[in-house]
């Protein structure tokens, strides 16, 4: 239990990163957002993919996402996720921020 | 913003769940869908998504909890399944929920009293700066009554008169019981007669009407009385025409001025207030009236300022008293007479600390013993729920199984135990507020008056403070303590056996139970110790078939002559009623809280007073012929008074060892004399001869009752030194109420207006004089029983859950050629390092709290 809590806490923030980024080029149901990461990660964050939907809720509680259910390409329900405007914005900030924060790593890493 | 969501979260719950349900169903549908794509069986397929998902209830659960609120839902539904575990467990639930109301309840119950004696300032503003004002006499042994609390009025005016800096007011008061003459016969009724300072004193203003004035307090005024509020109700019908009334006490008209409120208590139950005037003493004489002195102290002044100031006033009030010797004119050379007061130094008490002065031991001892009842039904609480705990390790496995947090846990069993709190608590408050009124009840007589006792808001926090520290402590602890363990060990094992550390623990609280229960029951045995002691000390006469009637004489019966007159007609009378065998009157009857104290004894006095510290003291009585054979009392030497000791014969008096002892340590011979009370100073002009000869020695008595001791007593015969205050001391056979009806009529029949102040057996007064400490034993001796009924419990308890669940074990032993007496002895032994602990761990306590008890104990 305790292990899977660890795992959790360390992605939750590049989870809902993720996801924002995900979001960013449209609206999308949740297995299309694990699909996207799974794509974009190339499999280095192998999180399990139930994982996502508590994050979903988390940034729709935010504000930074909004949801409907809807009928997908090949006519089944979904429900669809697409970002705010203030999700947009945040999107921008967590960027910038990981930007800073792997220069950063980056530099410790080659300096020591 | 957010809270607004969240709150509709809360409410949505259920559309929410199913919301995310119908997500991830979708969700793993299509993903199944992809797998069979890929060529697996419809069942791998769907295994290969849920590996790939992860735990769905799990992940729902960390939903939910993000959701915010949910620590007040999930509350709210722990509560829930809180309940419904307890009613479930019904036996264990109630079982908790008894031993915390009893060992609440009975904390709060005595809480409850300390708090209204000991701690709840008392009900007069600035109640802090009153206090009482003591002159306890130097030597012990002049045994005045009032113990102390008593001093002579004199001096208090001497205080007034020189305006003592450190005092906003002084104030005299005395109470005394009065007869109230309201057309048919009298009744007695409480009153006190009070100087001027002491309804300012204590901020009361009057109800009705108006309270005495310098006029009122003038010696010779009219005089005048104040109702307490409900004599007003009870005679007067709380009717306005009551002011300006004349009412008639003890024989004299008081014309009624005023009403005191109704919220307004002292020390005793007065109703009728009487001015008390303070006159200076003529020269030469010494009038002993004796008052209590009650101070409000400036804000800020110390105890020990104002002591000293008041000290310097007595000692230039006690320098100056004009003093004259037993036999006239005190010769120069002659050591002036030292009487008790005038040495000793002021005592300044708090008001408050006064009151509860017999009680706060008794009430803190009562305490403790509550306290120590809780802590062992706290124990026997957390012994239940380790066993519960073991037994229900699989259930909080299969919960954390399924996604419950360490945390989420650990709410749920908070939930349950604050339920068991709060349900302990409330019971054992509805149990204080039946205990509560007992315990007044059983008090009544020791507790002072004027905070009433109850269940107020100060009490109930105390209780619910004890509740949730109980409840929470000894509950919640090791029950959390229980469940922590290993899961996947549980889960695989089937949670059957419990762990040596529950084993341990349990052992650790059967030792402390019999520690605890050690102690009480060892503190009681000597209780009941000190206590039969009390009651096998010989007072030195009879108390089973012994009477007593007090009347006062009202004023038309004012001369000596007619005092004496009435004497014998009554003693005749007396004599008549069917069941008396002998009878008697007296002035000052045994058991009585009143004393006559002289401080002029004799010739021998002045010569053992220069060398002996013990100032010349001799309590008197008044008596008739056959008092001696009435209580008891054995003469030792000499003759009892007889019919020839009449007015005008010669004087003579009896004494006690004690008198011989200290004035003629040499021995009694005949013709030794002591002075008569009230004849020896020059300015009494009977023409009575100052000196008594001394014919008869008798044995020592207490004559206030277990708590008091022998002191030198001169008893005079009653028809040479009559009195307006007569009690008669009837020997009798028969049933003692129906004589007391009896003695009231007969004495009706001599004069309707004379009321009998509650006849009594000194028996009956000796055991409302011991009810304090009965109580106390009772309690204790109740609360001890408890305890060792709980710690017999917690063993019982421990025993059996140890062996039940060392069933499969014995088996084993049995099986393999155990013998049953080897296991019997295995069990035993076990028991027997819990209770053999915890007895010694329990007689080391009690060889500290004992020796605390015997400083308590006054006997």
């Amino acid at each position: 239990m305790t292990k899977t809590d660890f795992k959790t806490d360390l992605l939750q923030g590049t989870l809902d990163m993720l996801v924002l980024r995900v979001l960013s080029r449209g609206e999308l149901h949740g297995w299309g957002i694990a699909d996207r990461i799974e794509q974009l990660s190339k499999n280095v964050l192998n999180v399990g993919e139930g994982s996502l939907y508590p994050a979903l809720y988390r940034l729709q509680d935010q504000g930074w996402i909004e949801s409907e259910w809807g009928t997908s390409d090949n006519n089944r329900k979904a429900k669809f996720y697409r970002l705010t405007k203030t999700g947009r914005k945040q999107l921008e900030v967590e960027a910038e921020t990981w930007d800073r924060l792997t220069v950063a790593i980056g530099e410790i890493m080659k300096s020591a | 913003m957010k809270a607004p969501r969240k709150l509709v979260a809360l409410f949505r719950k259920e559309k929410l769940d199913a919301d995310m349900a119908e997500e991830m169903r979708l969700h793993l549908e299509r993903r199944t869908e992809e797998n069979i794509a890929t060529g697996m069986s419809s069942e791998e397929a769907r295994y290969a998504a849920l590996r790939k998902f992860g735990g769905v209830e799990q992940i729902k659960e960390i939903a939910r909890e993000q959701r915010g609120w949910t620590g007040l839902k999930n509350f709210f539904r722990d509560l829930r399944s809180a309940l419904r575990y307890l009613r479930a467990h019904l036996g264990f639930s109630s079982l908790v929920i008894l031993l915390l109301a009893l060992g609440i309840g009975a904390n709060t119950a005595i809480f409850g009293v300390v708090h209204a004696v000991l701690l709840k300032p008392l009900p007069y503003p600035q109640s802090g700066d009153l206090v009482l004002v003591r002159k306890p006499p130097r030597d012990p042994a002049a045994n005045l009554p009032g113990g102390g609390d008593m001093m002579l009025d004199n001096e208090l005016l001497a205080w007034l008169e020189a305006v003592p800096k450190s005092f906003r007011t002084l104030a005299g008061y005395r109470n005394a019981a009065a007869t109230l003459q309201l057309g048919d016969g009298g009744v007695r009724v409480p009153s006190a007669a009070v100087t001027g300072g002491f309804f300012p004193l204590l901020g009361v203003s009057a109800w009705r009407g108006r309270l005495f004035d310098t006029n009122d307090l003038k010696p010779g005024a009219a005089p005048t009385t104040v109702l307490s509020y409900s004599a007003w109700q009870s005679h007067f019908g709380a009717d306005d025409a009551a002011i300006g009334q004349i009412v008639k006490l003890d024989d004299v008209a008081h014309t009624i001025i005023g009403v005191l409120p109704p919220a307004f208590e002292f020390v005793d139950p007065v109703q009728f207030w009487k001015p008390l005037p303070l006159e200076p003493t003529a020269p030469g004489q010494i009038r002993i009236q004796l008052i209590r002195v009650f101070g409000r102290l400036l804000p800020g002044t110390s105890r020990e300022v104002a002591q000293r100031e008041l000290d310097g006033i007595s000692e230039r009030f006690w320098n100056n008293l004009p003093l004259t010797g037993p036999l006239g004119a005190a010769p120069a050379a002659a050591p002036r007479p030292r009487l008790p007061f005038a040495d000793a130094s002021a005592q300044l008490v708090p008001l408050q600390e006064q009151l509860a002065k017999q009680s706060r031991t008794t009430l803190w001892l009562l305490l403790g013993a509550v306290a120590f009842v809780l802590l062992i039904a706290c124990a026997n609480i957390a012994n239940l729920q380790l066993v519960r705990a073991a037994s229900r390790k699989r259930e909080v496995a299969m919960r954390a199984a399924l996604g419950a947090s360490p945390g989420r846990l650990a709410t749920l069993l908070l939930a349950e135990n604050l339920l068991l709190a709060f349900a302990g608590g409330a019971l054992g408050v509805l149990l204080a507020w039946w205990g509560t009124a007992a315990l007044q009840a059983w008090l009544a007589d020791t507790l002072p008056r004027i905070n009433p006792v109850g269940v107020n808001a100060t009490v109930l926090g105390f209780s619910t403070l004890l509740a949730v520290g109980a409840g929470l402590g000894f509950g919640l602890a090791p029950a959390w303590q229980g469940v922590r363990v290993d899961l996947l060990e549980t889960l695989k094992d089937g949670g059957h056996r419990g762990s040596a550390g529950g084993h341990r623990w349990r052992q650790a609280l059967v030792s402390f139970e019999v520690a605890l229960a050690l102690v009480l029951a060892i503190n009681t045995g000597l209780l009941v110790k000190s206590i039969y002691q009390v009651y096998t000390t010989d007072l030195g006469y009879r108390t089973s078939d012994v009477l007593i009637a007090n009347l006062s004489l009202p004023r038309r019966y004012g001369t000596p002559v007619q005092q004496a007159d009435f004497a014998a007609r009554w003693l005749t009378a007396l004599q008549a009623v069917p069941g008396v065998k002998q009878a008697a009157l007296t002035d000052i009857p045994p058991l009585s809280n009143s004393a006559q104290v002289v401080f002029s004894v004799g010739q021998r006095t002045r010569e053992n007073s220069s060398t002996s510290a013990a100032p010349p003291t001799m309590s008197i009585a008044n008596i008739t012929p056959d008092f001696f054979r009435a209580t008891g009392i054995a003469l030792r030497q000499g003759r009892f008074f007889n019919a020839a000791d009449s007015a005008d014969a010669p004087a003579v008096a009896i004494v006690n060892e004690a008198f011989i002892k200290q004035y003629y340590p040499q021995g009694f011979t005949p013709g030794a004399q002591v002075n008569v009370p009230g004849n020896a100073a020059p300015s009494a002009t009977h023409g009575q001869p100052a000196t008594a000869a001394i014919v008869g020695v008798v044995a020592d008595i207490r004559p206030r009752g277990f708590d008091s001791t022998a002191q030198p007593l001169a008893y005079f015969p009653f028809t040479q030194q009559p009195r307006s205050r007569l009690s008669a001391v009837l020997q009798f056979e028969g049933d003692a109420a129906a004589l007391a009806r009896t003695v009231t009529t007969a004495t009706h029949k001599l004069d309707t207006d004379l009321a009998l102040n509650n006849p009594q057996t000194l028996e009956q007064q000796l055991a409302l004089q011991t009810a304090p400490r009965r109580v106390t034993l009772l309690l204790t001796g109740a609360f001890a029983a408890t305890a060792v009924l709980l710690a017999a419990l917690g063993i019982f308890g421990v025993m059996s859950y140890t062996v039940t669940q060392r069933t499969q074990e014995i088996g084993v032993r049995m099986a393999l050629g155990g013998d049953a007496a080897n296991i019997l002895r295995w069990i035993l032994r076990y028991g027997a390092y819990a209770v053999g602990a915890g007895l010694v761990a329990g007689l080391g306590l009690t060889a500290a709290t004992s020796r605390l008890l015997t400083t308590l104990l006054v006997v």
